[in-house]
C-alpha cells in the first residue's frame, strides 16, 4: 500500500536499525521499503528477515533516486538498503562546503 | 598597541594571565593595551555590527595572542595584535550586519514561538533540508519567518540538529570553567618544527595552524578532491592571509590509497587538527585517542561545534548566539543582533593556537577537544551591568578617532588543491 509523504516524515526500518527522514518526496503514493520489507512510521518491536540485495545505510548520508525526484536523509544507520517501487536508493555525492559562513 | 592619547587598561594582560595559568605555564605578561571598546572599535568590529558589545572580548582575543607570545616569543609575521584578526574578514569583503542578517548574509535570527534562534543556511544544500525541518516545502526567507513564529525553540534546534541544519538558540549560558578540555597521553621531547596535518576548513582550525606556522611549524592542509576548502571560492585576499605558505594534499578518502595515505599522514603528524563531526572519523576508523598513543608527543586537536556529545554542526555565526552574543546586546541596547562576522571562528582559532602550542611544548600527547560555544562563551568574560557598561563604552568608542588596526599582508603563496601530493605522497 503507497502513501504520499511529507517532509520531515520519519520511516523507520522493519529489518534492520535504519531510520531515514523525507526530504522531499512527489505528491504520489510511494512504497519505501528497506531490506525488501515496508518502512513504517516507528520502530518496530521486533526485527523482521531481510532480503534481496543490501548494501546498508550510514548515518549522515542522503539517498536519492536515480531522477532525484525524492530525497531522503539517514537519521540512523543499518544494514539494509533502501528503496522505492523496487530500485534501490543511492547515496548522494558529500554537501559541498560552503565559501564563507 | 601603544598610540600616545588612547585609553589603554589590562583587560588583555590579565585574560592572558587567566590563560597562561589554566595552561599550568609559569609565564605572566604586564604590558597594557587598548580598552575593550577601543580595541572593538579599531578591529572593525564596532563598524560591523553598528554598536558596542558591553563584554572585553576584543581584549581579551588580545590577550589570548599575548598568552601565545609569552609561550613562543614574538616571532616575526605573528599578528601585531589579537583582536585585529577578528575584524580581517569583514574589513576584506566590506560585509556589516543588515538588521536581523548577519554580515556574512547566509544567517539571520528568527522570532521563534517562545524565544528566538539563528538559521545559518550557508551550503546550497541546506535549503533542501528546510522542508524536512520544519515539516513543510518551505523555500523562501518570508515562508521560514511565518512558520518559525509557530514553533519552540527547542524542538526547532533538536529537529536541526538530526538533520544537520545550523540553528541555535539565542541564550546566555553561564560562563564555563575552562575553555577546553584535554586528555593526556605519553609525552615527547618536541620537534623544532612540528609537522602539522590540518584536515579543518573555513575559518578557526586554518587561522589557528596559520599562527603555528609562524611559530615555526609546517602545515599541511588536507582536502577532499572534490570537496575543497569552501574558502577557496570565497574572498581571495582573505584566504591567502590565512591559508598562504601551508603545502596542500589531497586525498580521496573513499578511495583504499586515498585512505591509506590519509592514515600514514595522520600517524606521521606531531600536530593533527580536525573539525569534522566525530561520526565522519568514526565510519573512516580514525580514532584520535589511538594515534595519540602511537605516537608519544602527538597534539590532536578537535574543534566542535558545542562539543563531541551535543554532535550538532554550526558556524561561527549561529554558534556565537547560543554562546550569548545577541543576548547581550538585547539586554544592552534592546536589540538582539550578530556581533561582528563569524566571530566564533576567530576567537576559537585563536585559542586553539595557544592550546595546542602549550600542550605541545610541554611534551604534548594530548587529545585536545573545543565547543566553539564553550570557547567563545568563556572569552566573552565575566560580564557586568550590561547597560551602563554598553553607555560608557559608547563613549569611549564613539570619542576614538584613531584608524583601524593596520590589515595584515602576506607575502607567501596559496597552495592550489593538491598541489603538493607528488612530493609529500613520495615521502620527501
Amino acid at each position: 500500500m503507497g502513501q504520499i509523504y511529507k517532509p520531515g516524515t520519519k520511516l523507520s526500518s522493519t529489518v534492520c536499525k535504519t531510520q531515514i527522514m523525507v526530504l522531499r518526496a512527489p505528491a504520489e503514493e510511494l512504497e519505501i521499503t528497506c531490506g525488501g520489507a515496508p518502512m513504517q512510521v516507528g520502530d518496530p518491536a521486533e526485527l523482521g528477515d531481510m532480503t534481496g540485495e543490501n548494501f546498508g545505510t550510514l548515518v549522515g548520508k542522503r539517498y536519492t533516486d536515480e531522477a532525484e525526484s525524492m530525497e531522503f536523509l539517514c537519521t540512523r544507520g543499518g544494514d539494509g538498503s533502501v528503496g522505492v517501487g523496487g530500485y534501490v536508493i543511492d547515496v548522494k555525492a558529500a554537501k559541498k562546503l560552503p565559501s564563507s559562513d | 598597541m601603544s598610540s600616545g592619547t588612547s585609553l589603554q587598561t589590562n583587560h588583555a594582560a590579565n585574560y592572558a594571565n587567566e590563560l597562561l595559568s589554566s595552561l599550568s605555564r609559569s609565564e605572566r605578561v604586564d604590558q597594557l593595551s587598548d580598552h575593550p571598546a577601543i580595541a572593538y572599535k579599531r578591529s572593525g568590529l564596532l563598524k560591523t555590527t553598528g554598536l558596542v558589545l558591553p563584554s572585553p572580548l576584543a581584549a581579551h582575543a588580545d590577550g589570548a595572542l599575548m598568552a601565545l607570545k609569552a609561550i613562543a616569543g614574538d616571532k616575526p609575521g605573528l599578528p601585531v595584535n589579537g583582536s585585529l584578526l577578528l575584524g580581517e574578514r569583514a574589513r576584506l569583503r566590506r560585509t556589516m550586519r543588515k538588521g536581523r542578517m548577519c554580515a556574512g548574509g547566509y544567517g539571520r535570527l528568527l522570532d521563534s514561538f517562545d524565544g528566538r534562534i539563528a538559521l545559518n543556511l550557508v551550503r546550497d544544500d541546506d535549503w533542501d533540508l528546510v522542508p524536512a525541518w520544519l515539516e513543510d516545502y518551505v523555500t523562501d526567507w518570508n515562508g521560514i519567518v511565518a512558520k518559525v513564529g509557530g514553533i519552540n525553540t527547542d524542538y526547532l534546534v533538536a529537529r536541526a540538529a538530526e538533520i544537520g541544519l545550523a540553528v541555535a538558540k539565542e541564550e546566555l549560558p553561564d560562563r564555563p570553567d575552562g575553555w577546553f578540555t584535554s586528555q593526556t597521553f605519553e609525552k615527547a621531547k618536541p620537534e623544532k618544527t612540528p609537522l602539522i596535518a590540518d584536515l579543518s576548513g573555513l575559518w578557526a582550525g586554518p587561522l589557528a595552524s596559520s599562527l603555528l606556522m609562524r611559530l615555526g611549524a609546517s602545515v599541511i592542509k588536507v582536502e577532499g578532491p572534490n570537496r575543497p576548502d569552501g574558502m577557496r571560492n570565497g574572498h581571495a585576499g582573505f584566504y591567502k592571509l590565512i591559508n598562504a605558505g601551508k603545502s596542500c594534499l589531497a586525498f580521496d578518502f573513499k578511495s583504499d590509497a586515498g585512505l591509506a595515505g590519509l592514515k600514514d599522514l595522520l600517524e606521521r603528524a606531531d600536530i593533527v587538527i580536525e573539525a569534522s563531526r566525530p561520526r565522519a572519523f568514526e565510519q573512516l576508523g580514525i580514532v584520535a585517542e589511538d594515534y595519540t598513543i602511537r605516537k608519544p608527543g602527538k597534539v590532536w586537536a578537535r574543534l566542535t561545534a558545542y562539543g563531541r556529545d551535543a554532535n550538532r554542526i554550526g558556524f561561527g555565526d549561529d554558534i556565537a548566539i547560543s554562546a550569548g552574543t545577541s543576548a547581550i546586546m538585547n539586554a544592552a541596547h534592546g536589540k538582539p543582533c550578530f556581533v561582528g562576522d563569524a566571530i566564533a571562528d576567530p576567537v576559537n582559532g585563536l585559542h586553539l593556537a595557544l592550546a595546542i602550542w602549550a600542550r605541545y611544548q610541554q611534551g604534548g600527547g594530548a587529545v585536545i577537544d573545543m565547543s566553539m560555544r564553550d570557547t567563545l562563551r568563556y572569552a566573552l568574560g565575566d560580564l557586568g551591568d550590561l547597560k551602563s557598561t554598553a553607555e560608557e563604552w559608547s563613549d569611549i568608542a564613539g570619542a576614538d578617532i584613531s584608524p583601524l588596526y593596520p590589515m595584515r599582508r602576506t607575502s607567501r603563496r596559496v597552495h592550489e588543491l593538491g598541489e603538493d601530493n607528488p612530493f609529500i605522497l613520495r615521502g620527501v
